[in-house]
């Protein structure tokens, strides 16, 4: 089996309670299954405590298997589209006379964007045009980068905001206002040279949403996979329905195969979150078997 | 809703052991078994059969065996047995079923020796859902 494509991407997803709650996942991109006999893709994920004291220990993973076309994927972007967000942001990256944009990141969204500059400082500007200014309450959002090589291997960075590949803390942005960070980029003794400095930014504030079923007897794919959520004595099973497993900090492995040996393309969506449902620090996923 | 069954059967015969488990699974589609076998350190691979209700209509009941970073899936309604070479140690087994319902389920296993020697096999059960 083959995979098409690794980039990490952040993906919005809801988890659905008495009230609607918001939390944000690492996506896998696409994947593939292949239809050998016996086929499993495995993977690892790794959740650990928060670098926000605030947020505190991971709970649980949350975990949703998607079907590239299965209905899974039709539902999420059906729930996005019918809660339109007034308020949004815009983030822009800049270096010399290269610059790179992405706009409307609306409230509970994500998106990334990325800028060939090589080493160097790169300036990250974000606005808030085009949000309903009527809305007088602030936005809320914290900002990931990473620096890397031309094949995709991270370089060194740094920035006042934080670390390297951890989100950072908390950010709030007036409405009309406009923030604006450093990120420098360096050669890294092993990696070489950086090509490239990718970010994501997170709008966190808070927009209600329309709920996801919580069963687990809720059918969102076609049942063509299943994955299992594993750590420590616990597992769960899942063919598309969003599953929790409770476990802490600590390693949690997901297999995905198929009940009927079929090859079927797939995405899935995660995130480590502490017993309020907030984000801790996710891992991006270790492929350990890719069958 | 759960019920469970353990049966380990060991044959007086000198190079023979047969194991057997049985149990079931619950109605949520999440409902995952999850258990370990242990082989002992003269161990080449494990063998692992599972059965269940093939008729039609009736979940897929399948078990995922894994190791050391290797995996592999067998299913009751297509190929249902497996021999997976890992050496000695614990081999973990994550059984479920892709749709609602109660189903029963057995497995027979064993730990064999690079001659196909039964090796000491011991089975431990982590989560009966």
């Amino acid at each position: 089996m083959k995979k098409i494509t690794q980039k990490l991407g952040w993906s919005f997803i809801v988890l659905s309670g008495t009230l609607p709650q918001l939390v944000f996942g690492l996506d896998s991109d696409v994947q593939t299954l292949a239809a050998n006999t016996g086929a499993i893709d495995f993977f690892e994920i790794t959740c650990t405590k928060s670098n926000d004291k605030t947020i505190g220990d991971t709970d649980h993973l949350n975990f949703k298997l998607i079907e590239n076309d299965g209905s899974a994927q039709t539902q999420t972007q059906t729930q996005n589209q019918s809660a339109p967000q007034p308020q949004l942001l815009n983030a822009t990256l800049t270096k010399v006379k290269l610059s790179s944009k992405v706009t409307n990141i609306t409230a509970g969204t994500n998106n990334n964007l990325s800028l060939k500059g090589g080493n160097g400082a790169y300036t990250l500007g974000i606005d808030t045009v085009g949000t309903n200014l009527t809305i007088k309450t602030v936005q809320n959002y914290t900002i990931q980068y990473q620096c890397l090589n031309a094949t995709g291997q991270a370089t060194n960075g740094s920035s006042t905001l934080t670390k390297q590949n951890i989100p950072s803390k908390n950010k709030t942005l007036a409405n009309g206002k406009t923030a604006k960070y450093v990120i420098n980029c360096a050669k890294n003794a092993k990696s070489g040279n950086t090509d490239s400095v990718k970010v994501t930014l997170f709008n966190n504030t808070f927009a209600p949403q329309v709920a996801l079923p919580t069963s687990n007897t809720d059918i969102s794919s076609t049942g063509t996979l299943a994955a299992q959520v594993i750590s420590g004595i616990k597992a769960k099973n899942t063919i598309g329905a969003n599953v929790d497993l409770q476990n802490g900090n600590g390693i949690y492995n997901v297999m995905v195969n198929s009940p009927t040996n079929a090859a079927k393309s797939y995405h899935f969506e995660y995130t480590c979150l502490n017993n309020a449902n907030l984000p801790t620090q996710t891992s991006p996923f270790k492929k350990l078997q890719d069958k | 809703m759960k019920k469970f069954l353990f049966l380990a059967l060991l044959s007086l015969s000198s190079n023979s052991f047969a194991h057997d488990f049985s149990s079931q699974l619950g109605n949520d589609i999440s409902s995952t078994d999850y258990i370990y076998i242990s082989c002992d350190n003269l161990t080449d691979k494990v063998h692992i059969e599972i059965s269940g209700n093939k008729s039609a209509g009736t979940p897929v009941i399948s078990a995922q065996v894994f190791k050391d970073s290797q995996a592999k899936n067998i299913t009751t309604h297509g190929t249902n047995s497996i021999d997976f070479q890992g050496g000695g140690g614990a081999y973990e087994m994550t059984i479920n079923k892709n749709k609602i319902g109660v189903v029963s389920y057995s497995l027979v296993y064993h730990c064999e020796d690079a001659n196909g020697e039964h090796t000491e096999t011991e089975l431990f059960e982590k989560q009966n859902q």
